[in-house]
């Protein structure tokens, strides 16, 4: 079934198009994820999927609706985590909860015991009382999401969940997100990391400059856009790129060179040929594949 | 006296009944403990206490009596609590989500140091202007009193209604309401309603200069209480269209000082419109019917303050109200366009 149906979707802020005739569905079920750098369009993306912001031109479904127009109904089924903390920071944890949980008539007993269940889950249980200014960057991010799935919602939307968090806290993250989707969630996230995307998606769509440049799965990306392995090494050691073996590819992002070839042992032999020192001779990853298509200079 | 007691009593005896209702639903609801540390007994305290101080405080100042200041400070704080507590519950089953909206307004923008400021330079001044005058005159009419309220009314709403907006865009807390099941117009709605349930509780205590008048008055005659009953409805017509107004200075941009300067600066025009008219001449002409109609205090408070209540400035408000309501919805959703 198509949770989330877009056809030709274009947002214009002035005249800076944001988002620029973007087509993509999404099955239930499945988690999806938006790479793109800064600027891409992702949060302009999501704010149109979940009714926060009119679109200029284009089809839109979310559930069979559309967005825009039947804001409340579509809202009403979406969690939704926004890129900035927005939490009432005069109240404690527990009354943000109650305030969001009435907008869903969830109230008394229902209540205390969705509340009591969403904080074990995301592990805040005990710090109801605490006051949301008091919490770290990791704890709001949780709290948010228990926010959004107050509602026991049918998609969830988050934008860039694990921007500015620790290693530790992105991980207990990444397990609370992978449990949702075992119970059968929709996701849809935006994120810059690619460690992120390749560790939760089963699709991912990679945005740049408000255009969706490539879809599909993680290593089908991987396969459709460059060789298997890659070879990285300094600049300063790089015998110039005439030298590489017949058919491999060669990319500069920054001070490094990377030599893509499907044939590892050809990019061995190859090292031992030119004594370079401290290369890095791994498989080719969606980080690759990001800045093969994305660029590496920045688009600001 | 008898007046007083009917006036006290009738409507105290509504509020304690409705409070007591609510206090009951809720602690069903909720359970004991829960019920009684919901949030809404955040803001109950807050304002008993401010409440009952004034009262009982009022009461010994003039009367002098120390009993007074017991009586009041219990007067005060038990009805405001109850009130709380009993509107608490029952819009709660009434109408949940878009008094949530409302809840989320009253304690939430409420919690904030802002408003209780403005209630205590609220009762300060208008407490300081009746006593000044009583002193001064030894007689005080009801009209006289009002006026000054609204006069200070007109210099604190801004302060209270900056925030609604321009607060929430600046700390990005308008996602909340953003990606909630309400539509803009129940925000908007719900964050009106918030600001005026704080302004009636500000405007309440205000009543008890009606009673140190009788008490006063059975010296120089006694007043007369329909003025203060219109007075008190042209007090709540004028407070929402100031509200409004203040609502829609906020919807327009992300700056509290912005909008609070928009607004004094709407209200100030508004207010003038009468001199302007006489300014550049046109009093008789159309333009100077239409300016003296736009100004609020003299044209439209006026009589309410003398025991008239014109439907035509019941109208005036109410239309006024509405209309700023309107802008500031179609302000909120053309933002999302651009
Ligand atoms: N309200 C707005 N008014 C004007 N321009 C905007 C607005 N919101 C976004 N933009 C612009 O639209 C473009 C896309 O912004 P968007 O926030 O969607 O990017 P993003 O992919 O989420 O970036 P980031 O990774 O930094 O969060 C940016 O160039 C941004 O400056
Ligand atoms: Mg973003």
């Amino acid at each position: 079934m198509t949770v989330i149906d877009l056809k030709n979707v274009t947002r214009k802020f002035g005249d800076l198009t944001a988002v620029r005739s973007v087509s993509l569905s999404m099955e239930k079920g499945i988690c999806y994820a938006l790479l793109g750098p800064n600027g891409a369009g992702k949060t302009t993306l999501s704010k149109m999927i979940g009714g926060v912001l009119p679109r200029h031109e284009g089809e839109m479904r979310v559930l069979g609706m559309d967005p825009w127009k039947m804001q409340s109904e579509v809202k009403a089924h979406l969690g939704v985590v926004m890129q900035s903390d927005a939490l009432d920071d005069e109240l404690n944890v527990l009354e943000n909860l109650r305030i969001y949980g009435l907008f869903f008539w969830l109230k008394g007993r229902a209540f205390r015991e969705r509340v009591a269940e969403l904080l074990e889950f995301v592990s805040l249980t005990g710090r109801e009382k605490m006051p949301t200014q008091a919490l770290s960057g990791g704890m709001k991010r949780r709290l948010l999401i228990a926010r959004a799935l107050l509602s026991d919602p049918e998609i969830l939307l988050l934008d860039e969940p694990t921007t500015g968090l620790d290693p530790q806290v992105r991980q207990v993250i990444w397990t609370t997100l992978r449990k949702l989707m075992e119970k059968g969630m929709t996701i849809l996230l935006t994120t810059h990391y690619m460690e992120e995307a390749s560790q939760l998606a089963d699709r991912v769509g990679i945005l740049d400059q408000g255009q969706l440049i490539t879809e599909g799965s993680p290593t089908e990306l991987i396969h459709r856009t460059l060789p298997s392995c890659v070879l990285e090494f300094d600049e300063r050691e790089s015998p110039g790129d005439a030298a590489v073996p017949d058919g491999s590819l060669v990319e500069h992002h920054g001070d490094r060179v990377y030599v893509f070839d499907d044939d590892e042992t050809a990019l061995r032999n190859w090292l031992g040929e030119h004594g370079i020192s401290a290369p890095h001779l791994r498989q080719t990853s969606l980080e690759d594949v990001f800045l093969k298509l994305t660029g590496r200079g920045l688009h600001e | 006296m008898t007046w007083a007691f009917i006036g006290a009593g009738v409507p105290g005896g509504i509020i304690v009944l409705a409070g007591i209702l609510g206090l009951f639903l809720r602690l069903r609801e909720e359970g004991f403990a829960e019920g009684v540390l919901a949030p809404s007994l955040k803001l109950a305290p807050g304002l008993a206490i401010v409440t009952g101080l004034f009262v009982g405080g009022v009461g010994l100042w003039y009367l002098n009596e120390p009993l007074l200041f017991i009586i009041g400070l219990v007067a005060g704080a038990v009805p405001m609590t109850l009130v709380a507590l009993g509107c608490d519950a029952l819009f709660d089953r009434l109408w949940p989500s878009f008094y949530a909206c409302v809840k989320r307004e009253t304690f939430t923008h409420f919690s904030t140091p802002i408003p209780y400021f403005v209630l205590f330079l609220f009762l300060i001044l208008t407490g300081f202007l009746f006593w000044a005058t009583l002193r001064g005159t030894g007689n005080v009419s009801v009209r006289y009193v009002f006026m000054s309220v609204a006069s200070i009314c007109f210099f604190l709403f801004p302060l209270l209604t900056m925030g609604l907006f321009a607060r929430e865009r600046a700390e990005g807390t308008i996602e909340v309401l953003m990606t909630a099941p309400v539509s803009d117009a129940a925000v908007t709605v719900a964050k009106f309603l918030g600001t005026m349930v704080f302004y009636l509780a500000m405007l309440l205590p205000s009543l008890l200069y009606y009673f140190i008048l009788v008490e006063v008055g059975r010296e120089i005659g006694k007043p007369d209480p329909g003025p203060v009953i219109s007075a008190m409805l042209g007090m709540v017509l004028i407070g929402g269209f100031y509200v409004s107004l203040g609502l829609f200075a906020s919807s327009v941009t992300s700056s509290q000082i912005m909008a609070a300067i928009l607004a004094w600066v709407l209200v100030i025009l508004l207010m003038l419109s009468k001199p302007i008219a006489e300014v550049f001449g046109v009093t008789y002409t159309w333009v100077g019917d239409i300016l003296v109609y736009l100004s609020p205090t003299d044209e439209h408070l006026e009589p309410f303050l003398r025991g008239v209540i014109d439907p035509r400035d019941v109208v005036f408000f109410l239309s006024f109200t509405v209309f700023f309501l309107f802008l500031s919805v179609r302000s909120i959703e053309s933002r999302k366009w651009r």
